[in-house]
């Protein structure tokens, strides 16, 4: 009894500590969650995240649009008036406008790959600077399950790691845990594309000997069994052939604009490695 | 788990006032971003209750919160857990000594924290991947992260001693004691 009085804070805060360490080195050996523990959390903030990103929006498109032509209209009550009725369906209108652009592009995407695919909505984006996820407002309910991968109009976006019934998080390509097998579209050499950092990505494993420019487009090789071959990743940057290495250094710049991704679809599509 | 009538309260807010502020950091404070860095209103939530909750109730809250950040970001479960549990034991530790009633002293609390989470998140991805943020700019990353987060704290802990405040009256019209 003297002992636990004694000891109390230690034991307890070694118990708390190794309870978080015991999680984490579970959770780096078989890399990604997903059980039912993970399913409720995202279930619990999956419906607050998306009223708050639809609010989010609405206060976006308000600010952008109203405010800044609210001065001109001063001028002129009558015409404020006017203006301010025309200015809010413009503003409709444009939202309407840019929608349909980007699930014009998407739907043409989906027809090109050829793959089942589920359109979803960003609503959540990643707390962390060290990481790259994203929460979208679709789950196992729509057919969703890891390790699907993820697209958009301009490219591939990443892969779905935990799915719960109507909510599920994407590893973005731009997640130093996200690798992706590619190709060199010009002249196909092949390499491993891992995330490094906010918008660039790091093409690995390329042999000094072969073919790579800044400039050149890379896309998927359909190797790893996730992403179908051909989807566009990224455009080389640099490229930096070291002296002794076996391999150059190369930075890609993603094809996908990661800070303001709104809609994705999810290619319904397992690991074609698997079973 | 001992949990006192007074501390019901704070405990309570506290756990609503975590759960608010996980989910808004994926949305609201997310688009606030000043490039790469973010606001870090759950470290906040974690260094009050390291200073103003009994030790086993705080331990299981904050274990909760970060599981559920954990959850909400990053790839690897049991990270941030890992982080926010090591910072909250470190502020059990302080509480001790330190009481972090004024603004200033709240600021060098989460500052100061804010370097051993970034540091401990940066050291797990590094044992994990092996690869991640070259050591330069990672330490700029921090520091600048860490000066952000102070900066920001006072208003975090004016919210949630706020909220405490409203769970408090509550309590009291229920007839508990006051915390």
């Amino acid at each position: 009894m003297g002992f636990w009085r004694r000891y109390r804070f230690i034991l307890l805060a070694v118990a708390f500590l190794l309870a978080a360490l015991t999680l984490f080195s579970l959770s780096a050996g078989r890399r990604m969650g997903g059980g039912p523990v993970e399913q409720v959390f995202l279930e619990l903030a999956g419906p607050v995240q998306e009223q708050v990103s639809r609010l989010g929006r609405l206060l976006a498109g308000v600010w952008n649009s109203y405010f800044a032509l609210v001065h001109t209209a001063k001028q002129n009550r009558e015409l404020k008036q006017r203006l301010q009725t025309m200015q809010r369906e413009l503003v409709e209108l444009g939202e309407l406008r840019k929608a349909n652009r980007r699930l014009r592009a998407l739907l043409g995407l989906k027809q090109k790959t050829g793959y089942p695919m589920v359109a979803a909505e960003v609503v959540g984006l990643d707390p962390s600077n060290h990481f790259r996820s994203v929460i979208i407002n679709k789950g196992s309910a729509d057919g969703l399950s890891p390790p699907m991968p993820v697209v958009h109009a301009q490219g591939a976006v990443g892969r779905l790691i935990w799915t719960s019934p109507h909510y599920a998080k994407v590893l973005l390509l731009t997640d130093p845990n996200c690798g992706v097998d590619v190709l060199v579209q010009r002249s196909r050499a092949r390499g491993i594309l891992e995330g490094a950092g906010r918008d660039r990505l790091r093409l690995k494993y390329v042999q000094q000997n072969l073919d790579v420019l800044p400039g050149d487009l890379l896309i998927t090789s359909g190797a790893a069994g996730v992403f179908p071959k051909g989807i566009l990743v990224g455009q080389v940057l640099t490229v930096l052939k070291k002296g002794k290495g076996a391999f150059m250094d190369v930075t890609v710049k993603p094809a996908v604009d990661f800070e303001h991704l709104e809609e994705v679809l999810v290619i319904l599509r397992r690991r074609e490695l698997e079973g | 788990m001992k949990r006192t009538p007074s501390t019901a309260p704070r405990l309570l807010a506290t756990l609503l006032v975590g759960f608010l502020l996980a989910v808004l950091g994926t949305t609201v404070f997310a688009w606030l971003a000043v490039g790469p860095l973010k606001v870090e209103p759950l470290l906040v939530v974690v260094v009050s209750a390291g200073f103003r909750l009994p030790f086993v109730a705080g331990g299981l809250l904050v274990f909760g919160l970060a599981y559920l950040s954990d959850c909400l970001g990053g790839g690897i479960l049991g990270l941030q857990v890992t982080a926010y549990v090591t910072v909250f034991v470190l502020c059990a530790l302080a509480e001790r000594k330190l009481e972090i009633s004024s603004w200033p002293l709240q600021m060098a609390a989460v500052g100061v924290m804010s370097l051993v989470y970034q540091l401990l998140v940066a050291g797990g991805l590094f044992l994990v991947e092996r690869q991640h943020l070259t050591p330069p700019r990672l330490l700029w990353l921090v520091a600048m992260q860490a000066v952000l987060s102070a900066f920001t704290a006072p208003v975090f802990f004016a919210f949630l001693e706020l909220v405490v405040g409203g769970f408090n009256r509550i309590w009291l019209r229920l007839g508990g004691n006051r915390a």
